[in-house]
């Protein structure tokens, strides 16, 4: 697997989940959009969140920074490319060296690809994107952080940090 | 008998220098006299207290004790307090047959079955039990395999298998060996048959999982008795089995997380492979083993304690608490975290066995892997 085969596959399933998104709810609006894996780095999917969603969840300040509690996922398979990256390269990773390098290159071309996304102007200055681990343990959190910082503006990393570090 | 006694004695001074000191640590002070003094008042409280101890030590310590007993056999340290039912020696035990026949009250004749018959360490209620797979063991075959046993003691280390404190500490290597032919030293396996009986056996045994890859590739449980033990055995009649051992004063040792753990492989090393149909298949700790967000990892912690005090189960690595599951929306939220935290709770409230948690997080790891 080269990195850029990962990024690029990252990059066309987001812009595919979005138009799918997009149709299936015309009048919302997104205000949140997370790339999940798990610690191993062997699965990834989206979700999503809008305003309407928010207002439904009981800790609306907490829930805008928790993406697994987020109510979009159409699109899912069109994800299924860059998971089939993630576990070829996660089959060649079988030495514990090798696995923290799958672990750290992998999330890093998630996070280069939705940063990239942001850049081309996919996503406005206000919706708040973020690469974390769906239960992550300490490596994960460490970098989930860093992706936070990159992905979003001093602001919105300020205000992440107030109710997730 | 006596005859028979010197020759084990002689077998375990050839056996010494090979041992060597470097094998173990050795213990600081000699085992306590009263433990090997064969003129020692005998009672069933005394035997299940006393004895754990001391063949913890013994396993330890110097192969040949100063009182001329040989520390780490599998014979009883005092008189079998049924006299002559096992033999006319009145050290012996489990009809010398340890294999076969269990005592754990000492006051049997030998007629319950032992729990582990693959090649390992079992210290069972003080009886150091060691097999070699095909069946054992004379007590002069099982001193042979002493080397063995300080091999895994050294490989569990000094904080498994002897305690700070003079509690009663069981520790059993529930593995068989490596099938790999050209291994030289032994080596072990984890037995998912051996463990379930294990678990069956003492539902409410705290597991404890060693402290590095290599270890735990032959998990070990620590069975650990309750700080009173002592008081609930002595009204136990000696025919039943002890009573179920309360774990509320466990507080470990329970093994660290590891941040660059590949829990995926780490569950197929527990012989579960990721289902082929399964989509997006992702080594799934039931009860979460961090939680995303401040309310989830309030809510982790809360049923970690749970599974730890109640259930005697380690959150992380406990391999009930995993299980291979659809990564995807709903797996981690919140609401689903919730429910299997108020399970855990529920529970405890209606004073529920270790067993009861287990196929709680066996039916909530159904309908994880279902999602």
């Amino acid at each position: 697997m080269s990195d850029l085969e990962l990024k690029n596959a990252i990059k066309r399933a987001v812009l595919g989940s979005l138009s799918v998104m997009e149709r299936a709810h015309p009048s919302d609006k997104i205000i949140g959009y997370a790339l999940c894996t798990d610690d191993g780095l062997s699965t990834v999917f989206h979700a999503a969140n809008t305003p309407q969603a928010l207002a439904r969840a009981s800790n609306p300040s907490e829930t805008q920074f928790v993406p697994v509690d987020w109510p979009y996922d159409e699109g899912a398979e069109l994800f299924d490319d860059a998971n089939q990256i993630l576990v070829d390269g996660l089959k060649q990773a079988t030495m514990p060296e090798s696995f923290e390098q799958h672990v750290d290159s992998s999330f890093a071309q998630i996070v280069a690809a939705l940063r990239e996304l942001r850049e081309e102007g996919i996503f406005g200055p206000d919706v708040f994107l973020w690469v974390t681990s769906t239960d992550p343990g300490d490596r994960l959190r460490t970098l989930a952080r860093d992706a936070a910082r990159v992905l979003n503006s001093p602001r919105q990393f300020a205000e992440w940090r107030s109710i997730m570090d | 008998m006596l005859r028979a006694l010197s020759l084990l004695v002689a077998v375990l001074a050839t056996l010494a220098p090979s041992l060597g000191a470097s094998a173990a640590p050795r213990l600081s002070s000699p085992i306590p006299a009263e433990l090997t003094s064969p003129s020692s008042t005998w009672s069933a409280t005394d035997a299940r207290i006393a004895r754990g101890p001391a063949i913890v030590e013994a396993l330890r310590g110097p192969i040949a004790s100063e009182s001329g007993i040989a520390p780490g056999l599998p014979v009883f340290l005092q008189r079998d307090p049924s006299g002559f039912v096992d033999s006319v020696n009145v050290y012996a035990a489990m009809a010398n047959d340890p294999i076969n026949n269990r005592d754990p009250t000492g006051r049997d004749s030998g007629s319950l079955p032992t729990i582990v018959t693959t090649t390992g360490l079992l210290i069972e209620y003080g009886y150091p039990i060691i097999t070699t797979g095909a069946g054992i063991a004379s007590g002069m075959q099982a001193a042979a395999m002493v080397p063995l046993a300080l091999a895994l003691a050294s490989v569990a280390g000094p904080g498994l298998l002897l305690q700070p404190e003079r509690k009663i500490n069981f520790t059993v290597n529930m593995g068989r060996p490596s099938a790999d032919p050209s291994s030289t030293t032994p080596k072990f396996a984890y037995d998912p048959a051996t463990y379930e009986r294990l678990r069956q056996m003492y539902p409410n045994a705290p597991v404890y999982y060693a402290g590095s890859e290599e270890e735990a590739e032959g998990h070990t449980i620590l069975l650990r008795a309750n700080q009173d033990a002592s008081a609930r055995v002595a009204k136990t009649p000696p025919t039943q089995q002890p009573p179920v051992q309360a774990l509320g004063d466990f507080n470990g040792p329970w093994r660290a997380d590891n941040p660059t753990q590949d829990w995926g492989r780490y569950l197929e090393k527990q012989g579960v492979e990721a289902p082929l149909a399964m989509y997006r298949p992702h080594a799934h700790h039931i009860l979460f083993r961090k939680g995303l967000g401040p309310t989830q990892q309030a809510m982790v912690e809360e049923g970690q304690r749970i599974l730890r005090n109640a259930a005697g189960l380690d959150p992380i690595w406990a391999p009930e608490n995993l299980v291979w599951a659809p990564n995807g929306r709903g797996t981690h939220s919140t609401e689903r975290l919730a429910e299997v935290v108020a399970k855990l709770k529920g529970i405890q409230a209606a004073n529920g066995k270790p067993q009861d948690y287990i196929a709680a997080l066996r039916a909530l790891g159904v309908e994880a892997a279902g999602r």
